[in-house]
């Protein structure tokens, strides 16, 4: 009711300026309230913007009421927030309920009012800025040094009570930044800055706001000089070592990687397996023996220059990249051997490598598609390939733990490989016929070459046979075996044959296993059990099998030339061989220190100390 | 730094309020991570000690995030159903509950006092809520949002109540059977025919919420501020 009894003085008050609007002066302007605010949640103000004043002097006032309440009341105070304010004092302001507020502004001529604005103090707290920021450098012992920046709330703000709570926002940057970096720092009194440049001023303004309200002012600009010689090396120092060590465990991971096979035969070596690359025994099982042995018949002892037209390859018992083993074999072997495990009789016969552990990936059936570089341990390794590629080749190939058969295997795909010997060189010792590869057999220091290596021994066994291509067809393979100087040292050698005998080209080929090599370093084999070879599938084994083949010499490249015994063909049965423990010409496999796979079966592993045995080769 | 109030469970509560409860605390001191030393040992029935501090700041931050989604579906009302005249100011239903308006008044209340007046306005927000949620689709193309956010609002202040009377009852205050609320008589204006006049209804609720929100915020946050009664709150 008050209201209205205000609005009707007005209205008369109003008309009477209109009478006046004549003389020139003018009512007064529409004066606009712009801004309420409170700082602490406690008083707030008013500002109003006066209107044109019409030429005469203003008065301006201020009313306000309550929602729910009829009671108009004027501003209680002009003064203390300035000219054109109006504060509310405590005792005045309320929360949660809803002040109207309108300002009138007075002169001789008329009123006017400005519009009306509603304010709920919860809603228009802007504190004020955060006093006294402090900055600081510290510098922990253990830790990097930090800026630290410390404030304490603004005057009025009464956090402590918990009536207003206030949350922080800091700004930083050095003097000739751009921009500023903003971080908010919640509710706390203090804020951590870690990432600075030494030698620089910087410039810190921070500001607050409630929980539902308005930021403050900034605060005052602080500055602060950062030392030039503040240690911040912290960070990159383990930055270094963080990529130092990442570029360690990279090298380690491919090192292992494409090193993981070496390595792992350092640690384990596995159980030798050799296989001659080249040798396709699927050869003999298909009875093409006239083949394989008139490529034996071509390198008659001694052999004769014709036979250097059946010279294809060498057999290669390697997987080394440099498959130019031959041309650099040397006649002494550096000193690497091929430790040999015995092999033993009970589990190995008959499985080959296929079954036993072998690093090699190409166990069965893969030509030897990675000739590897051939160190110790290595060599057990392709031992063992060879015998998994032969054994695997041979599929029903069973071989008995008693009898051992000299195995060789041709990988067809694998023609290239060997490059052949100066036919020169060999025509007058052994024409040679190409095999897939050559065998190459490290010598370690440690251990013996399952090869003949004995200088003396003159005789070498040529095994030749075509390579077979494609694995279909049954070409004679011919294998060349190379013997070098045997590596005494653990008197592990393969002896090579002690006596020559002519090669009789017309032998067919067969298998033979090591049987053992004796301390001369003569290697004893023994033929193949043919009765573990499915026996239809072999109709001339039996008469393959009486055959045998011994080292006829040794050749300049170290090359086993192995002929057929021909006291062997006296022999009956495959069995019955096991029973001739006569010494028979070893054959001996040539290689280069660092390949050589032979198969020696499946129990033809040598040890050590097996090695001191002497081989007694059969071929039959 | 402060002292913690150990209180021993009430026999009465239930097996599954404690574990929530105990959920709540373990959350809120995880989220809260103030620096005090925090025991809470809860076995079976024999008997619970939760820190008040944590219960209090469990409330303050519920609260904090009732007022947060009351203010947004304020503006959000405001955006969609704009209105010329303040109208809407109209008086709360929660006005007729005796509370503090200032701060010297606010710090004078006991902690019972305070509960209770908390529980009191939160128990008078249960049917607005309610109704508030059924007669949405009144309104005009209500959005789904704000009747999404009224659930949401609806849905913490029952929790905030139930977390209330759990440090009531661990207060001893013996408020298990209060339900002592504000009438609230405003649904004839929801369902008004006048289309202009049930904006305005939806809109007054929707501004007493707010304000009612901001409230309970205020005094929950001088509660535990009280409680910590260190030169940080």
């Amino acid at each position: 009711m008050q209201e209205n009894v205000t609005r009707a003085v007005v209205f008369t008050l109003l008309l009477c300026l209109n009478i006046r609007l004549l003389n020139g002066e003018s009512p007064p302007g529409k004066p606009v309230i712009f801004k309420c605010s409170s700082p602490e949640k406690e008083t707030f103000t008013c500002w109003w913007k006066p209107g044109a004043n019409g030429g005469l002097p203003t008065n301006y006032t201020l009313t306000y009421y309550k929602e729910g309440e009829d009671t108009i009341y004027e501003c209680p105070d002009y003064n203390t927030s300035g000219p054109n304010s109006c504060y509310f004092s405590k005792k005045f302001t309320s929360l949660w309920s809803v002040y109207i507020i309108r300002v009138y502004a007075t002169n001789k001529m008329g009123i006017s009012a400005s519009d009306e604005r509603l304010v709920d103090v919860a809603y228009i707290v802007e504190p004020n800025p955060p006093k006294n920021v402090t900055l600081e450098i510290q510098q922990p012992e253990d830790g990097k040094p930090y800026l630290w920046i410390k404030w304490v709330p603004p005057t009025l703000a009464d956090t402590a009570s918990g009536w207003l709570l206030l949350q922080y926002e800091v700004r930083l940057k050095h003097e000739k930044a751009v921009e500023w970096e903003i971080y908010f720092a919640g509710q706390q009194t203090n804020f951590k800055v870690l990432s600075f440049y030494p030698g620089y001023k910087y410039l810190v303004h921070v500001r607050c706001k409630p929980d539902h309200g308005l930021w403050s002012k900034w605060s005052e600009e602080h500055s602060i000089e950062i030392p030039s010689d503040l240690n911040m090396n912290d960070e990159t120092t383990w930055i270094f070592v963080a990529i130092l060590s990442a570029v360690i465990c990279l090298v380690m991971v491919w090192a292992v990687a494409f090193k993981g096979y070496r390595m792992m035969t350092c640690i384990l070596p596995p159980v030798p397996g050799p296989k001659i690359k080249g040798f396709d025994t699927r050869l003999l099982e298909t009875g093409k023996t006239e083949e394989f042995l008139t490529a034996f018949g071509c390198q008659g002892f001694p052999p004769t220059s014709d036979c250097e037209d059946l010279l294809v390859e060498f057999l290669e018992v390697n997987d080394s990249e440099d498959q130019q083993l031959m041309p650099s074999f040397s006649k002494k072997y550096p000193g690497q051997g091929v430790k040999f495990r015995h092999p033993d009789r009970d589990n190995d016969s008959g499985h080959g490598s296929c079954d036993s552990p072998s690093l090699l990936s190409e166990k069965c059936g893969g030509p030897w598609a990675n000739p590897r570089t051939f160190h110790i341990p290595k060599v057990i390794e392709k031992l063992e390939n060879l015998e998994a590629n032969i054994t695997c080749t041979w599929d029903p190939l069973n071989i008995s733990t008693e009898g051992k058969i000299f195995n060789f295997h041709t990988n067809g795909s694998r023609s290239s490989t060997w490059p052949l010997p100066q036919p020169s060189q060999h025509k007058p010792r052994s024409p040679y016929h190409s095999t897939a590869e050559v065998c190459k057999l490290p010598m370690g220091p440690k251990a013996a070459l399952a090869t003949v290596l004995d200088k003396s021994v003159k005789d070498a066994l040529k095994f030749s046979k075509s390579i077979e291509i494609g694995g279909e067809e049954k070409a004679v393979k011919k294998m060349e075996v190379e013997s070098f100087p045997a590596k005494t040292e653990q008197d592990t050698a393969w002896l090579l044959p002690q006596e020559k005998t002519p090669f009789i080209p017309e032998k067919t080929l067969d298998y033979v296993e090591i049987h053992k090599v004796n301390k001369d370093g003569a290697l004893s084999l023994t033929p193949k059990q043919k009765n573990s070879i499915d026996q239809t599938e072999k109709p001339q084994a039996s008469e393959i099998s009486k055959e045998y083949v011994k080292v006829v010499r040794v050749t300049d490249n170290n090359i086993l030339v192995l002929v057929p015994d021909p006291r062997a063909q006296n022999k009956e049965a495959p069995r019955s061989l096991q029973q001739n423990q006569a010494e028979k010409d070893t054959s001996c496999f040539t290689a280069t220190p660092s390949n050589c796979r032979l198969h020696l079966g499946g129990s033809d592993y040598l040890d050590p100390a097996s090695l001191t045995h002497s081989f007694h080769g059969q071929f039959e | 730094m402060g002292s913690i109030f150990l209180v021993k469970c009430d026999h009465t509560m239930d097996g599954k309020r404690k574990a929530s409860l105990l959920l709540i605390l373990l959350m809120s001191s995880l989220f809260l991570g103030k620096s005090m030393a925090l025991k809470v040992i809860c076995g079976d029935t024999a008997g619970c000690f939760l820190p008040l501090p944590y219960l209090f700041d469990r409330a303050a931050l519920m609260s904090g995030h009732i007022h947060f989604l009351s203010s947004e579906l304020f503006k959000e009302f405001g955006m969609k159903y704009p209105q010329n005249s303040k109208s809407f100011y109209m008086q709360c239903h929660t006005f007729s509950i005796a509370s503090p308006t200032v701060k010297t008044e606010a710090l004078k209340l006991s902690y019972k006092e305070f509960i209770n007046l908390l529980i009191h306005l939160l128990h008078s927000w249960n049917e607005p809520l309610k109704q508030l949620i059924k007669e949405a689709h009144r309104l005009a193309k209500a959005p789904q949002s704000i009747v999404t956010k009224v659930e949401n609002i609806r849905r913490r202040t029952l929790q905030l109540l139930e977390g209330l009377k759990i440090i009531g009852s661990q207060v001893n205050l013996e408020i298990t059977n209060n339900r002592k609320h504000a009438v609230w008589s405003g649904l004839p204006f929801l369902r008004s025919s006048d289309e202009k006049l049930r904006q305005t209804a939806f809109h007054n609720l929707v501004y007493c919420l707010l304000k009612d929100a901001h409230r309970i915020h205020t005094y929950l946050n001088v509660m535990k501020c009280r409680i910590t009664s260190g030169d940080h709150c």
